[in-house]
């Protein structure tokens, strides 16, 4: 009989295995190269009433669970399913639930292990309908530490880059600013290969599926600084508002705009121009007031394109 | 008077039928948004039957194996095991690719499925797979063996196999074919899916013609014959109607 210990262990035996094939000394640098930004973060943690620690472990088991991609193995396991999730989201949330614990914040602790009770849900529920497996390639963590086979494989640079963004975001939101900004510069370079006829979007929804799974990526890595600003910083709300308005001005008129010039043959399009414009726009106080009708024409022409395309052959 | 008899007998018998252990699939239908996927579909697999599915890409086989799995739900129709709903936990189901947790070993992997050290062992001298590495290092045929002894292991009565022999060498292959062909080792009712017609008709009581969302046609396996030559006309077929268009 399988029990539910023993599954635990090899829990853990994954998490070990995960931070041995990193590199004990990278996760040493990072540690301390991150202190700085991480106390700060751990502080605040101590410092949250217990509803502000439920719904930070709500959103942690809503994202676990939504996320899930072993729906078929959970299914096929001895033990039952529920009770594996719930150990999932108990070995997550209880390492800040110890340090609430530890620091004396015991009704935030109470709330975040009553979360993990609340938060269980049917594994897969979300994935139901999926016809496809999950893939998401940013890590983040500890989020999808379990889950994402990508997540940290040789990617020492990727896991820094991202723990010092992530950890810099829980100190102030300049940082979500500032790597919003950065993002926002480096997306055109992103999108200028043009993929060949046969790998083009078979159909207009396909293309819109694929835009959004692409801003998808974008909203999950920048998460923490959405709960960020909500709970602790909610004079920022606006400013929030207006960076996603401008993250997704961008990102259609980036996405679309080489569908929009799509043709046979061509293999790379250099959209820095368009895009510098659009960028231009969106800092220039109220030039985001232009810059979104010209997303939306430009993902009009796009999407146009790609049934001019289809229909054609 | 004779007439009645019989008819009454014919339909003990079906009742009979339908509470034996049989996989029961009736009416289902499905469809994703407007498309339709599955149209009417009646299927019948008996226990101990290994029932093949032949249907060309997009025909709803896949489709088929998640309705099986209980992963949709189908917009009408019943599946039923033994007369009742058949369950999740009566399936067991190998993937065309199957999920594995990264940083696990082989053993580990069947280990969380059945904690039977000697099961293990025994099913694993007949792949020899190295179960004390890490299932991220194995090769994809050796992936698909290790779900598949994973499959079996779980001795559920329903089993269903997508494109089970895809990726797997040649021994492996015959293996696991040699596997499923001998009953004394493994139970229950088996739907498989597969795109090579002689791995079905070498494993296989009955095929069925999975086209346009319904069983067009069953063969039992002395007209297995028939089907080869069927499908290698058709194919012959096409191909002459195509390059007649040629230049």
């Amino acid at each position: 009989m399988v029990t539910m210990a023993y599954f635990i262990f090899i829990r853990i035996k994954q998490a070990y295995r995960l931070l041995q094939e990193t590199g004990w000394a990278i996760l040493l640098v990072l540690v301390v190269v991150t202190a700085a930004l991480w106390v700060p973060a751990l502080d605040k943690l101590s410092q949250a009433t217990p509803s502000q620690a439920l719904f930070l472990s709500l959103i942690i088991g809503l994202a676990l669970q939504l996320s899930r991609k072993d729906r078929t193995f959970l299914q096929q396991l001895a033990l039952p399913a529920p009770l594996v999730c719930l150990a999932d989201l108990c070995l997550l949330l209880g390492m800040p639930a110890a340090f609430l614990l530890a620091t004396g914040n015991y009704l935030a602790a109470l709330a975040m292990a009553g979360g993990l009770g609340a938060a269980l849900l049917p594994p897969g529920l979300a994935a139901g309908i999926r016809t496809g497996r999950a893939n998401l390639s940013l890590a983040v963590i500890p989020l999808f530490l379990f889950e994402l086979r990508a997540t940290g494989r040789q990617q020492a640079g990727g896991w820094l880059l991202t723990a010092l963004l992530q950890a810099g975001i829980w100190l102030h939101i300049g940082f979500f600013l500032g790597t919003l900004l950065l993002g926002l510069v480096l997306l055109s370079s992103s999108f200028e290969y043009l993929e060949p006829k046969e790998l083009l979007p078979v159909h207009h929804r396909e293309l819109i599926r694929k835009w959004r799974r692409t801003a998808a990526i974008f909203h999950l890595f920048f998460s923490p600084a959405y709960l960020q600003v909500l709970i602790w910083q909610p004079g920022y709300f606006w400013l929030l508002v207006y960076a996603i308005a401008a993250l997704e001005t961008q990102l259609a008129l980036v996405f679309f705009y080489k569908y929009a010039l799509w043709q046979p043959g061509v293999q790379r399009l250099s959209a820095t121009l368009y895009t510098a414009i659009g960028l231009i726009l969106i800092l220039l106080p109220g030039g985001i007031l232009i810059a979104v009708p010209l997303a939306a024409w430009t993902t009009r022409r796009g999407l146009k394109r790609i049934k001019q395309w289809w229909s054609r052959s | 008077m004779v007439e009645q008899i019989l008819n009454t007998t014919a339909r003990g018998l079906i009742l009979i039928l339908y509470f034996w252990a049989m996989l029961t699939l009736e009416g289902l239908q499905f469809a994703y948004g407007n498309q339709p996927v599955l149209r009417h579909l009646d299927l019948q697999v008996p226990d101990g039957e290994i029932h093949g599915i032949l249907g060309a890409n997009g025909a709803g086989k896949t489709t088929l194996f998640r309705l099986l799995a209980g992963w949709l739900a189908p917009d009408a129709g019943d599946i039923r095991w033994n007369g009742q709903p058949l369950t999740k936990r009566q399936i067991a189901f190998l993937e065309t690719d199957p999920y594995f947790y990264p940083y696990l070993k082989g053993v580990e992997y069947l280990r969380l499925i059945r904690d039977d050290q000697m099961a293990i062992e025994q099913w694993n001298q007949l792949f020899g797979l190295p179960l004390h590495h890490l299932v991220d290092e194995y090769s994809t045929g050796m992936q698909k063996k290790l779900a598949f002894i994973g499959t079996l292991l779980q001795q559920r009565p329903v089993l269903i196999l997508d494109e089970p022999f895809n990726g797997v060498d040649l021994a492996g292959n015959e293996m696991m074919m040699a596997v499923l062909r001998r009953q004394e080792i493994r139970s229950g009712a088996m739907v498989i899916a597969s795109h090579i017609l002689s791995t079905l008709t070498q494993t296989c009581q009955r095929i069925s013609i999975l086209s346009g969302g319904q069983i067009r046609q069953t063969f039992t396996r002395e007209a297995f014959d028939d089907l080869e030559k069927q499908v290698q006309a058709d194919a012959s077929n096409q191909l002459d109607h195509i390059l007649s268009t040629w230049k």
